[in-house]
Parts: C-alpha cells; sequence; structure tokens
C-alpha cells in the first residue's frame, strides 16, 4: 500500500516540510548564482547588488540552504522513516504540527532581518552576519530570535520521533529497534547534545546583547559555543543522507543492505564522535592552547573511520543490486546499475563526490595543513561537495522517489529528472575543484571583490592553471548548477500540480530485509542510553577544561561591545 | 557479531589510515616545527588594547639580537601598521606578529605562506616566523567584517639586512618605549 | 549596507556620489566664525562619515573636526589653488579634535582614508558670496578635457577611483607636481591628481610617494614625444618631462593598471574658459561606482511583470496537464494509490555473496587518498613558503 494511503496525516506533515524545504532551496539557490556571478565579476555590471549587498546575499545563502533546507527535508524524510519503520502512525500529531510552525516563524524572522539587508522598508535592520555570525558583529534581535526558533522547532520535531517510538517499545519489548528509526534517534540524540552549545551562545549571550540587557560579550567564547555545535550540525545533515543511502539505495538499485549491524555501528560512533571536535574549525584561534586542539583532531580523525566503513557497506550493497541484475567482472558491474532512474543516479553520483569531498575534509582535520587552507576558497570548495551534494542532491534524488509516495501523484517530467543529477554534478564537478586551487593559491573566502587582481603584483599564484580559468569555472559551474535546481524545481511543481490517484505510481515503497540483519549483532548496539551517557563524558572531557579555560577570567571579558552591521 | 572478511581488512587499512594521518601532523608539529597559535598571546581588553603589557603601540620593534616583534592593530577596514604603510621587516630573522583587534574578528594572512591566524577581539594572537628572502608579501583579511571587508589589505616588505638598518624609518627598541615607532 | 533613495546628479563632480549621508544640499554655515563637522558619523553602513557631508563657508572661516568615533583622518583630496591645508593624516579617535582656518574660496575635497571604500567623503566650499563663481565667457579655440572612457573600467584598467571627474588647472604654471602612488584605489596606487591642465612648456615633476609604480605612456598627440618612465621606482624617486604639444595624454602604471591607476595630462588652455575658477571644462565623468541596490517597489514590479509575462505558459501548461490521457486509474478496486510492481530479479543470498567489486573500487580509493595526502601535506603545505614555527 502507498505510504499515503497507510499513513495520511504523517504525509501530510512531511509534505508541508518539503515544500517549505523546496521554497528555501529555490530562494537560496537564486542567492547563490548571483553571488558566484559577483564574485567572479561575471557580468557583473548586470547584477543589480554592490559590493556591501553581496554579504547580505552571502548571509542569506548560507541561513537558506544549510539550516532551513536543511531542517525542513530532515524533519520530513524523518517523519517518513519513522511511521513507516515502526509502522504505526506519529504519537502525535499536535506536537508534530506544532514543530512545524516554530520552524516556520522561526525561519521568517531570520529570513526577514536577512533580506532587511537589500530592502530597508522591512520592518527590522539588516543583518548581514553570515551564516555563523560571530561576535562582535551584531544582527538584528529578530535574527537571533529566528534562529533560537528554528532550533526550537527542531528539538520538538525530535521529541515526536522519541515518543512514537518509546509507545512501539511499550508493543514491542524485546525486539531490535527498526534501522531506520535507530538512525533517526540517533541523529536526534546527537543533535540534542550539539545544539546546547548554539542554545547557549544565543540565548544566553547573544539575544540580551543585542537587545542591550548586557553591555559585552567574550567574542572568543561565542565563537567556542557555536563551534561546539558547528561541527556536529553537518553530521545533522549527512547522517539524514547515510539513512538514505544504507536504506533505501540498495533496493533502488536492486539489492539489499550489505549489513544491518555495521550501520547501527556506524550511527553509534558519530553519536559518539560528532560533537567533541569542534576545535577542528578554531585551530588558528589565539587563545586556545595547543593540546585542546589536538585532543579535538585525534577525535576528528577517529571520526573518519565510520564513513570509510559506510564506503564500503553502500558500495558493497550496490555491487548486490548490480550483480542481482546480471553484472560481472571487478568493475563491470557498474554499468549494470540502473542509471537511468535519477533517485538512484542522484544518490549515487552524491555518494561519488562524498568521496572526494571526505579527502578535503581529512586535510581540514589536520592541525597544522590547516593554516594551508583555512578560510581560503578551499573551504567553500569543500563543503560544497559535502552538504552540497552528498546531502542536497540526495535530498533532490530521494524526492524523485519519496514525493510520489507521500502524494499519490505521479512523478512528471522524468526526462528533466533523469539528467538532473548529471547536469548537478558536472557544475559541481567544475565550481568545486576551481574552488579547492584557488584556495590553494590563497584566494580568500567571504570576499565580495576578487582581490589583488592580475597584472603585475599579482600574489595569487596558483601551481595549476590561472586565477582567471578558475574564476570561470565557477562562473560556469554555478550556472550549472542553478539549471540543475531550475530543473529539479520543474520537476517538483509539475508533480505538484497533478491529480492524486490520476496514473499509478511509477516507483515501489518496499524496501527488502537486509543481507545481515541485526539478529546477529551484540543488543548493547541498542542501548541508546549507554551510548548517549558516553557522548556526554566524552564532550565534557574535550570542552570541560577549554570553556574553563575561557570563562575563568570572567564570563563577558575579555568583552566586547555590538557592532551592527 | 558478523563481519565480512573484506569489510575487516578495509576497517584495518582504514585504521592505519588514520594513525597515518596523525603520525603525519605529528611529524609536522615535531620534525618540521610548526607551531599552532595558541593562547601565549594573553588577553587584551577590546576597548583599550594598549592598556596591558600583551600588546603595544603598532609597530615593528626590536626585540634582540635578530629577533623582531611587530604589533598589528587590525580594524574595519586596515591592519595598522601594512595598509597605508608597508611592514618593513629584515629577511632571516626571527619575526614575532602580534595581531589584535579593537573592533570585530578578522583574519590575518599573508598570501602564498603558511602564516595564518584568525583576529578575535579580547585575544592576542601571537606567531613567530622567518622570512628567508627578501620580497613582498600581502596581507589579506579572510574572515567577514564588515562592508569593506574585500579592501581590506596589507604589505610585508621583507629587505637585506643591510637596507633594514639603514631605512629612515628603523624599528624602536622594545624596552624603550618612549621610543618612536614606525607606523 | 542599504541603497539611499534620491541621489544627487553628480555632486561634486561624481565625488560625494557614493556617500550615504549626503543628500544632494550643501549645509549652509557661511557667515559663522567656527564651524564643527563630525567625523565619523554615523553612515555609509557604520560610524563612516562626515557630518555634514557638504558644507559651505566664509572664507575665514576655522572649521573644527570633532572626531565621535574611531580610526578616521582626514586626507585632503583636491584644493584651490594657493591653499595650503594639510589635513590631520594620522588615524585619531573619538574626542580627538583638529582644526583649520579655511582662507582661500574654492571647493575642498576631503576623505577619511580607511573608510574611503564605504564612502567617508566630504567637501568644503569656501565662497564669499552667494552663487558661484562664474565661467569667463571668451571664446576661442582650446583643448577639451575630453578622456573618452581612459577614467572607466571599459578601457583597459579599473576603474579610477580618486578621479572625481574634474580635471585640475594648474594652467600658468612652470612646474607642477603629480604624485606617482598617491592614495587611491584600494591602495597607495593612484596618480594625484589623475587628471591635470598644463600650459604648453610646462615641466611636469612626477614625483613618487609610494614604491613600484611607473609611468607608461598610452596615448599621446602626433608630434609629442614623451617616453614616460617605464622602469619600476620607489619613493622618493622623480622624474620630470616638459610638456610642449598641445593636446591629451593618457598614461598609467603597469603593475596597478587593473587597481585602476591612470592618469591624464591635457596641455593647453580649457575651451572657453579665461580665469573662472571652479571645475575645468570638458565632459565631467562620473566615476563608476557598485551600481545602486534595489528598492522593494523594483523587486514588486519586476516580480508581478515576470508573473504576468509568463501567466500565458503557465495557463497553457496546467491545461495540457488537465487533459493528459490516463491510462489505468491511479487508484485500485479499494481506492488506494496503486504503485509500481517490484523489479523481479535474480536472487543472491547472503552466503553466496563476496563484494570483490566493492573491494577492488576501494582499494583505489585507499591508494589515491595516501597519494593525495602526501602531496598535500609535503609538497604544498611543507614546501609553501614562512611558516609558523612558535
Amino acid at each position: 500500500m502507498a505510504y499515503v494511503d497507510e499513513y495520511p496525516r504523517a504525509a501530510k506533515i512531511a509534505r508541508w516540510e518539503f515544500g517549505v524545504a523546496f521554497l528555501a532551496l529555490a530562494l537560496g539557490g537564486v542567492f547563490g548564482l548571483v553571488q558566484a556571478l559577483y564574485r567572479t565579476d561575471t557580468f557583473r555590471e548586470a547584477l543589480p547588488i554592490n559590493a556591501a549587498d553581496y554579504y547580505t546575499i552571502l548571509t542569506g545563502h548560507g541561513v537558506l540552504l544549510a539550516l532551513v533546507f536543511t531542517t525542513f527535508s530532515i524533519a520530513a524524510l524523518f517523519t517518513w522513516a519513522t511511521t513507516r519503520s515502526l509502522e504505526r502512525p506519529l504519537a502525535s500529531n499536535r506536537l508534530a504540527w506544532g514543530a512545524f510552525w516554530l520552524l516556520v516563524i522561526g525561519t521568517v524572522l531570520a529570513a526577514t532581518s536577512i533580506l532587511n539587508g537589500f530592502v530597508p522598508q522591512l520592518p527590522f535592520e539588516s543583518s548581514d552576519v553570515l551564516f555563523t555570525f560571530y561576535a562582535p558583529m551584531q544582527a538584528h534581535p529578530a535574527f537571533y530570535l529566528g534562529a533560537a526558533l528554528i532550533i526550537i522547532g527542531s528539538w520538538v520535531a525530535g521529541a515526536v520521533y522519541f515518543l512514537t517510538y518509546w509507545e512501539w517499545r511499550k508493543d514491542n519489548p524485546g525486539e531490535r529497534i527498526p534501522l531506520q528509526t535507530f538512525m533517526v534517534l540517533t541523529t536526534f540524540l546527537m543533535w540534542y547534545l550539539a545544539t546546547l552549545g548554539v542554545a547557549v551562545e544565543v540565548v544566553v549571550f547573544l539575544i540580551p546583547w543585542s537587545l542591550g540587557l548586557i553591555d559585552t560579550v567574550d567574542p572568543l567564547l561565542t565563537r567556542t559555543l557555536f563551534w561546539f555545535f558547528g561541527h556536529p550540525v553537518v553530521y545533522f545533515w549527512l547522517l539524514p543522507a547515510y539513512l538514505v543511502w544504507y536504506t533505501v539505495l540498495p533496493k533502488l538499485a536492486g539489492g539489499r543492505l550489505f549489513s544491518d549491524p555495521l550501520a547501527r555501528a556506524v550511527f553509534v560512533l558519530f553519536l559518539l564522535l560528532s560533537t567533541p571536535v569542534g576545535f577542528h574549525h578554531q585551530y588558528v584561534d589565539p587563545g586556545i592552547p595547543e593540546g585542546f586542539k589536538f585532543v579535538s583532531m585525534t577525535n576528528t580523525m577517529m571520526l573518519l573511520l565510520p564513513s570509510l566503513l559506510t564506503a564500503f557497506t553502500v558500495v558493497a550493497s550496490l555491487e548486490h543490486g548490480a550483480r542481482q541484475r546480471g553484472g560481472g567482472g571487478y568493475v563491470g558491474w557498474l554499468r549494470s546499475l540502473p542509471w537511468d532512474r535519477p533517485a538512484f543516479s542522484g544518490c549515487a553520483l552524491a555518494g561519488l563526490m562524498f568521496a572526494a569531498g571526505g579527502f578535503s575534509g581529512m586535510i581540514n582535520a589536520g592541525m597544522n595543513i590547516n593554516y594551508l587552507i583555512h578560510n581560503t576558497l578551499w573551504v567553500p570548495g569543500h563543503f560544497h561537495l559535502t552538504v552540497g551534494t552528498a546531502f542536497a542532491l540526495t535530498i533532490m534524488a530521494i524526492a524523485y522517489w519519496l514525493i510520489p509516495q507521500i502524494t499519490g501523484k505521479r512523478l512528471q517530467h522524468r526526462r528533466l529528472a533523469m539528467v538532473q543529477p548529471y547536469v548537478w554534478f558536472v557544475g559541481m564537478t567544475l565550481m568545486s575543484n576551481a574552488m579547492h586551487r584557488a584556495g590553494l593559491a590563497g584566494l580568500p573566502r567571504r570576499t565580495a571583490e576578487p582581490m589583488f587582481q592580475e597584472a603585475g603584483s599579482a600574489p595569487f599564484d596558483p601551481v595549476v592553471g590561472t586565477v582567471g580559468e578558475m574564476r570561470l569555472q565557477i562562473a560556469i559551474g554555478s550556472t550549472l548548477l542553478f539549471v540543475a535546481l531550475a530543473m529539479f524545481l520543474v520537476v517538483m511543481f509539475g508533480t505538484w500540480l497533478g491529480k492524486s490517484g490520476a496514473a499509478p505510481l511509477a516507483v515501489n515503497g518496499s524496501i527488502p530485509d537486509p543481507l545481515s540483519g541485526p539478529e546477529g549483532s551484540p543488543r548493547v548496539l541498542d542501548n541508546l542510553k549507554v551510548w548517549t551517557a558516553i557522548a556526554v563524558v566524552l564532550v565534557a572531557l574535550a570542552y570541560g577544561l577549554p570553556i574553563w579555560s575561557i570563562i575563568s577570567d570572567g564570563l563577558l571579558t575579555p568583552g566586547s561591545p555590538p557592532i551592527p552591521v | 557479531m558478523e563481519i565480512h572478511r573484506f569489510e575487516k581488512l578495509w576497517l584495518a587499512a582504514s585504521l592505519v589510515l588514520i594513525l597515518g594521518f596523525v603520525a603525519t601532523v605529528v611529524y609536522g608539529a615535531v620534525g618540521a616545527g610548526v607551531a599552532m597559535v595558541n593562547d601565549d598571546g594573553g588577553t587584551v581588553d577590546p576597548g583599550d588594547i594598549t592598556a596591558s603589557e600583551n600588546f603595544r603601540e603598532p609597530g615593528v620593534y626590536e626585540a634582540g639580537d635578530g629577533e623582531y616583534a611587530v604589533y598589528v592593530e587590525a580594524r574595519q577596514f586596515s591592519f595598522r601598521p601594512g595598509s597605508s604603510q608597508p611592514i618593513e621587516v629584515p629577511a632571516d630573522t626571527r619575526v614575532t606578529f602580534y595581531v589584535t583587534s579593537p573592533d570585530v574578528t578578522h583574519g590575518f594572512s599573508v598570501v602564498g605562506t603558511n602564516i595564518n591566524t584568525m583576529v578575535v577581539p579580547g585575544q592576542v594572537a601571537r606567531i613567530t616566523t622567518v622570512f628567508e628572502e627578501p620580497g613582498t608579501y600581502h596581507i589579506v583579511c579572510h574572515e567577514y567584517c564588515g562592508a569593506a571587508h574585500h579592501n581590506m589589505q596589507g604589505q610585508i616588505r621583507v629587505v637585506d639586512q643591510s637596507q633594514f638598518d639603514a631605512s629612515a624609518t628603523g624599528p624602536a627598541a622594545i624596552d624603550d618605549p618612549a621610543a618612536e615607532v614606525s607606523d | 549596507m542599504a541603497s539611499a533613495p534620491a541621489r544627487a546628479q553628480n555632486g561634486f563632480g561624481g565625488w560625494l556620489d557614493d556617500v550615504d549621508n549626503y543628500d544632494g544640499t550643501v549645509t549652509d554655515m557661511t557667515g559663522q566664525s567656527e564651524v564643527t563637522v563630525e567625523v565619523g558619523a554615523e553612515g555609509n553602513g557604520g560610524p563612516f562619515a562626515f557630518a555634514p557631508p557638504a558644507v559651505r563657508v566664509s572664507p575665514g572661516t576655522s572649521i573644527v573636526f570633532e572626531w565621535t568615533s574611531d580610526n578616521h583622518n582626514v586626507l585632503v583630496e583636491e584644493q584651490p589653488d594657493g591653499a595650503d591645508w594639510a589635513g590631520e593624516e594620522s588615524l585619531e579617535n573619538t574626542g580627538y579634535t583638529y582644526s583649520h582656518t579655511f582662507e582661500t574660496e574654492g571647493v575642498y575635497k576631503y576623505f577619511c582614508q580607511p573608510h574611503l571604500a564605504v564612502g567617508m567623503k566630504g567637501v568644503v566650499v569656501v565662497e564669499a558670496a552667494q552663487g558661484d563663481g562664474g565661467d569667463g565667457g571668451d571664446g576661442g579655440g582650446g583643448v577639451p578635457a575630453e578622456y573618452g572612457d581612459w577614467f572607466t573600467d571599459s578601457a583597459p584598467g579599473g576603474a579610477v577611483d580618486n578621479y572625481d571627474g574634474t580635471t585640475v588647472d594648474r594652467t600658468g604654471q612652470s612646474e607642477v607636481t603629480v604624485e606617482v602612488g598617491a592614495d587611491g584605489n584600494g591602495g597607495t596606487f593612484a596618480y594625484a591628481p589623475p587628471a591635470l591642465r598644463i600650459s604648453p612648456g610646462t615641466t611636469v615633476v612626477f614625483e613618487w610617494t609610494s614604491d613600484n609604480h611607473n609611468v607608461v605612456v598610452e596615448e599621446q598627440p602626433e608630434g609629442a614625444d614623451w617616453a614616460g618612465e617605464e622602469a619600476l621606482e620607489n619613493s622618493g624617486y622623480t622624474y620630470s618631462h616638459t610638456f610642449e604639444t598641445e593636446g591629451v595624454y593618457k598614461y598609467l602604471c603597469e603593475p596597478h593598471l587593473s587597481l585602476g591607476m591612470k592618469g591624464a595630462i591635457v596641455v593647453g588652455p580649457a575651451p572657453g574658459a579665461a580665469g573662472g575658477d571652479g571645475d575645468g571644462g570638458g565632459d565631467v565623468q562620473a566615476p563608476t561606482g557598485p551600481p545602486e541596490g534595489v528598492t522593494v517597489w523594483e523587486v514588486l514590479a519586476f516580480g508581478l511583470g515576470g508573473a504576468a509575462l509568463l501567466s500565458p505558459f503557465g495557463v497553457y501548461y496546467y491545461q495540457q496537464r488537465r487533459e493528459l490521457p490516463v491510462g489505468e486509474s491511479g487508484r485500485d478496486e479499494h481506492g488506494a494509490i496503486r504503485e509500481a510492481p517490484e523489479e523481479d530479479l535474480e536472487e543472491i543470498g547472503h552466503d553466496e555473496y563476496d563484494p570483490w567489486g566493492t573491494l577492488s573500487l576501494i582499494v583505489v580509493y585507499f591508494l589515491i587518498l595516501v597519494g593525495l595526502w602526501i602531496f598535500m601535506y609535503f609538497v604544498e603545505f611543507l614546501g609553501n613558503g614562512p611558516t609558523v614555527i612558535g
């Protein structure tokens, strides 16, 4: 039975959440294109912005895509995954809708204050502080309030999954947690731990400070609290993609998941290690002793393990599907995979790109090699491969499979959908490789003007290629990405306009059992309490002393007053 | 729990890889002598950065035999010294930069080198390096700091020791606060 | 930074075009002996403005510049012939004051160096009586100061930030100085003044005030023989040339061309100008600045216009969709949505499956990772110039 018939109320929540997510994706994508053209000085005179507006666009691009699009998509995906795997409806639809509206109000507040940057007539003042909103730059209080509401909304959404799970547990004592629900719960346990940092930063410090209730905040403390959250948030984005790759992608390939226990172990490792690594974003920060940075580095390096294991398990599952389709040989089986089905090809390409993004992440994790690439264009090169493709392309791809099931409408414009993942992949390859190389040449990130233009004293000296050629690749790549985004939106819009039940769906929602089920694995894997406790201990070890040393001279000292942007 | 032998092999390979990465980084620190920015620079009050002994009037000072200290104030939207007047230091000497900001968070990155640090208000970033060859280096602010962030840049001019000593805007000795500072 | 509403057209040859707190009016403070201008008032997206940005005072007025925020200076961009205002070059903070008594009539343009890029500029107009000093109306030929697009970025090189549309008139002097590597264009990348008018037979002394510049002649009148100074020279260097042939000479600095380090010299009297003060003759070219931001009405208009244009397509598309013939119904006999059937594939069980393909691919990936890591660490990183050692 199709999902929309089995769980109509959960399907409705998921539809609305995907709807908001795709709107944010559309607007954030437009901003991204304008940004790329401006920065690479391509048709700059035709763009309606100036250099200062660039930072408004950049803030909008970051917040809409990395905070709004992600959170809403994840809520929708997890709503589907939980109900489907527990085979029961959500424990409380009221709470689920409450979460949705909290998220929406937070989004409207934050987005309006960002748009104030171009449209002074809007009620708040501009908040060109970028996605990381470092103090002492100060955004309008509405920005911080909006961000806080989005976080709180996500907490409430998570609570609904836990409530549903506890109800299921009462009816199913002693059974192993179904894999998708296990992934949802571990992701959210990690999220609750991670968001403590940013919640304290925003609620205890930034909101009172921006309202004038306290005079100063310690910029290093707020920055540290942000990165407490700032690293695990990327796993909040990655783990849902892993959920898709582990549980759905094998079926799309025509096979079965290679190993359920290994998937569980991977998610447990993420729960343990995602948060006590935040200092690797602060390797070149003053005020933080080298010892704490080193501990963070070893934790981060350990965090490579679950991702490397995922690579094996997911590819093994795909290979199984290929062989069931009749593929043979050491690599020839790749051709038997259903590359003409966009849900499959999008996820597979996303996974491939993540393998590359993983490498640049390994470099970022190295403590001293960080000097080479910190705050250069290499960093956006890296995260466009990871959140920009591993997450975003996976969501777009799985939407082709999932949206028909939660709406009851057949997917339209199939040919457009079929090509879309490839266009995204090519665009991202061009843009990201140029960004990586430009970063190695020293070009900074988060900058409106390409500085130090060529002629005479050009300090940007790439090893291979020229700055001009890199800029061209970024311009072309981002244009292709925008085209791919437009293709995706046209497919979604066309599907949405269709009538539910007018034609049978072209997808099938059943998921076969894994090759290795959970039965053989240790029960302790399912003991979420133990893992959470260990995670908390690891965070306390990694952050306790550093935070103590920062606040020992005063919670608000050395203090900086707000400097509005 | 049953793990396929291939996956066990890969698990072992992954651990070796991770160990290799950590070992390389340790080699960089211990063998190649790369040091991380840390809390040695101390703290200052952003409202009055020269009040504490962790920071002095911006400029180039001689800190000992063949050792120089450069105090740089990074603010919206210039480096002082650096932007309007290039920072001049002699080649082949130990140069320690002390960088802080009285307003927002900035970056201090010397293009084409591994000199790269954040400048956080309230903290002094202290980094020591040696410029072996004379030449001109460009400083870039790589952390968004406001509307004209993209114009925030400076220059470091590394000159021969003899040229440096003869230059009219020589440094002041570090224990001579009354001496003129090259700005 | 939000865009300001109506901007003055060509405020002082475009000097105040990107100054947010300039609303087109020149504050009249004539008749007062002492006048205050705030340095670092709110404006231009932060405390980056002079307030008021344009004032008119009587000769002999003392202007007190009062700093109301930190890190500003007052550098003189341009002043009338014979005026001797030195500005306040050092960066000062809140509470600092500096004053100067303005005697010579004319237009004084000044700016704050670190915040020049966000528009911290100002103007002082010293005038005895109401009304402009008029242009003399003599006829007679002269050399118009026509530069085409030389000072914009349509010509080779970047836009010349310190060119405000006016040509500084130094006719009648035997020797005139042009600074090479003056402040401008985001650093010390300007000729000051960028556009100069001199009489034939004048010697121009090019004086380098910063390092690493040259003077390369782009274009000169027929018969002129100016070779420029092609060698890169540093602060303190001087070079002079006596300009005889009338016409327009264009020159540039090669290393900083893309930043906008260009200049022009017009040799010959201005057409029709016989001793009028004020701006030199010829076209006044507004400097290229960033385009204006959009207003909410423009966005709405664009959106509505776009929606109106696209609506016929939307209607057609929607109608097409409704009339799509459907094969079998999407619902089965119970009214439930039909899904596609499951794929019928050969089954390979757990015990029969060894992922050799995965192993092969993952070994290759491992080797790539190791190779790239070694390259990145040992070649790129450790080979990358000065490093932090303490």
